[in-house]
């Protein structure tokens, strides 16, 4: 159909900056856990992976602006209606939240001359905590934002979703999973949690597309789109041996499987983004 | 006043004088436009543009489409906007601030009618390095025609600029001129192209929409635009 024309606005490059805030948003909840657990370390790289990959994302963002010395007009002059600026505000905060766990924690492991300074506040675990919490809040709010962005206007129908954001908030729970699994691979919880989420994502993104091939003529495009792309192929086959992969080794107990896994929930999660952007289509009117 | 967009597509013959009419009103990058030489056009690189559909059952056939924002009065660029740039006048025209634009490109996702494009840092003098442009400065400056190209022959602050967004803005300027008739309706040979006012009971083109003989695409998207077609 003539009047179905495909997005080629938002690409490989804001696929890449989705992924980055996927994978940062629900490490905030990894890094939390493992404070509480006293594994101080893995919070710790979980808490700098938070702070740095939105850091990466808000440079790629600007990078795609027509204007990129005037974003900050995001913040003087923001239109309280758009997603973008809660977006901004959501990536601010957990960039800033997540330094700050980082550096309480990193004071309390290395005796660094002006960040040990840091180390009675790092003491108090009611703040750690405090700090902690709001970290992951800010986390979670950057892994729906992605899919809310998306969602919201009727332009593009593959996207005026509302399984839009929940596929975006199971694939920040699918990238936060996927770090850990490379952090710690012997940890069984968080391969069950790589496991349910990147199940759970799979399902709904199937779901979706099934939902879309019924909806309007731009949606079943899009749908069809998707379903006949070698990447979502490879993709969706790679997923599934993660998952089998996974649940065998419950048992088996490598260290070598919950890594492959980790890097392939990263590469799932990148893919799908790509395909759901660059498959998102207009329809646009006829007489 | 309230503006209204009458097009009638059985009067289109396809002649792109209202892209060339917007094009010089506005100082849009014609040469550059990246358009489909048949059928749709994929990237709206123009402020209007003629689209064309060809069947060939019961016998072949080609419909013209003329396109332009269609300045939704329920906006959805307006609401994605992330900066405010993006705003209706009261006639409710939609424009853009071109210094509080900052290129995010939000708003040409959400509009349904793919009416926004992308002026990038450097078009204008990729559009000036074209041959056909070379051709035509060449031929210009053997005449006594005093046309500056991209540049908008009377005061228009809503010109197309670089590093924006741009799109239709049924020729604002004119209204502060004192002689609003967007140039693509001035210049349309068969009068496809009409410009009216809802408030007066006696305008013709307003009649149209009135006696419900024209009508808005897309009524299902709920945005209320001030563009109608004769259906």
């Amino acid at each position: 159909m003539e009047n179905i024309v495909f997005n080629e606005v938002w690409g490989f490059d804001i696929a890449v900056e989705m992924t980055f805030l996927a994978i940062a948003s629900f490490a905030t909840l990894f890094a939390l856990l493992a404070y509480r657990e006293g594994r101080l370390r893995e919070a710790l790289i979980g808490a700098a992976v938070a702070a740095v990959l939105p850091v990466f994302s808000l440079i790629i963002l600007n990078l795609h602006l027509l204007k990129p010395e005037a974003s900050y007009l995001l913040f003087l002059s923001p239109q309280p209606r758009s997603w973008m600026v809660y977006g901004g505000i959501g990536m601010t905060s957990l960039i800033v939240l997540s330094a700050v766990f980082a550096l309480l924690l990193l004071s309390q492991l290395a005796r660094l001359p002006l960040i040990g300074r840091l180390s009675p506040l790092a003491a108090n675990s009611a703040l750690m905590n405090a700090v902690g919490i709001l970290m992951v809040l800010a986390g979670a709010f950057v892994a729906l934002y992605t899919g809310l962005l998306m969602s919201y206007e009727r332009g593009i129908p593959f996207w005026h979703s509302a399984a839009i954001p929940a596929i975006a908030f199971l694939m920040g729970l699918t990238g936060g999973s996927s770090l850990y699994s490379l952090i710690t691979p012997q940890d069984r919880r968080v391969s069950l949690a790589l496991i349910s989420s990147l199940s759970l994502l799979l399902v709904i993104y199937l779901a979706h597309l099934l939902i879309s091939l019924l909806g309007s003529p731009a949606a079943n495009v899009s749908a069809k789109t998707v379903l006949d792309s070698g990447l979502f192929q490879v993709s969706l086959l790679l997923a599934l041996l993660a998952i089998v992969g996974l649940a065998a080794n419950l048992y088996f107990r490598t260290r070598y499987i919950p890594i492959v896994a980790g890097l392939i929930g990263i590469f799932v999660i990148f893919a799908l983004r790509l395909l759901l952007l660059e498959a998102g289509a207009w329809e646009l009117p006829v007489v | 006043m309230r503006p209204v967009f009458v097009i009638d597509p059985k009067k289109c013959i396809g002649c792109m004088a209202c892209v060339a009419a917007c094009s010089i009103e506005h100082g849009v990058l014609f040469t550059t436009a990246d358009n489909e030489p048949m059928g749709w056009s994929h990237t709206q690189r123009l402020r209007t543009w003629v689209s064309w559909i060809e069947t060939e059952n019961p016998q072949p056939r080609r419909t013209f489409m003329p396109v332009l924002c269609f300045h939704c009065q329920d906006t959805p660029c307006e609401r994605v906007c992330p900066t405010g740039a993006t705003f209706k006048t009261k006639e409710g025209v939609v424009l853009i601030n071109k210094d509080k634009c900052i290129g995010c490109a939000y708003c040409i996702i959400a509009c349904p009618y793919g009416a926004r494009y992308k002026v990038k840092a450097g078009d204008k003098e990729k559009a000036k390095k074209e041959f056909n442009m070379k051709s035509v400065e060449e031929r210009y400056a053997k005449t006594e025609l005093k046309v500056r190209l991209f540049e908008p022959p009377v005061p228009n602050k809503w010109a197309v600029a670089e590093r924006a967004v741009d799109k239709c803005t049924l020729c604002y300027h004119r209204k502060e001129l004192g002689n609003w008739i967007p140039a693509c309706v001035e210049v349309c040979p068969p009068k496809a192209r009409m410009f009216g006012d809802l408030d007066d009971p006696n305008d013709p083109v307003a009649e149209l929409v009135r006696s419900g003989k024209a009508k808005q695409l897309r009524p299902d998207l709920k945005t209320e635009g001030l563009v109608y077609y004769v259906r």
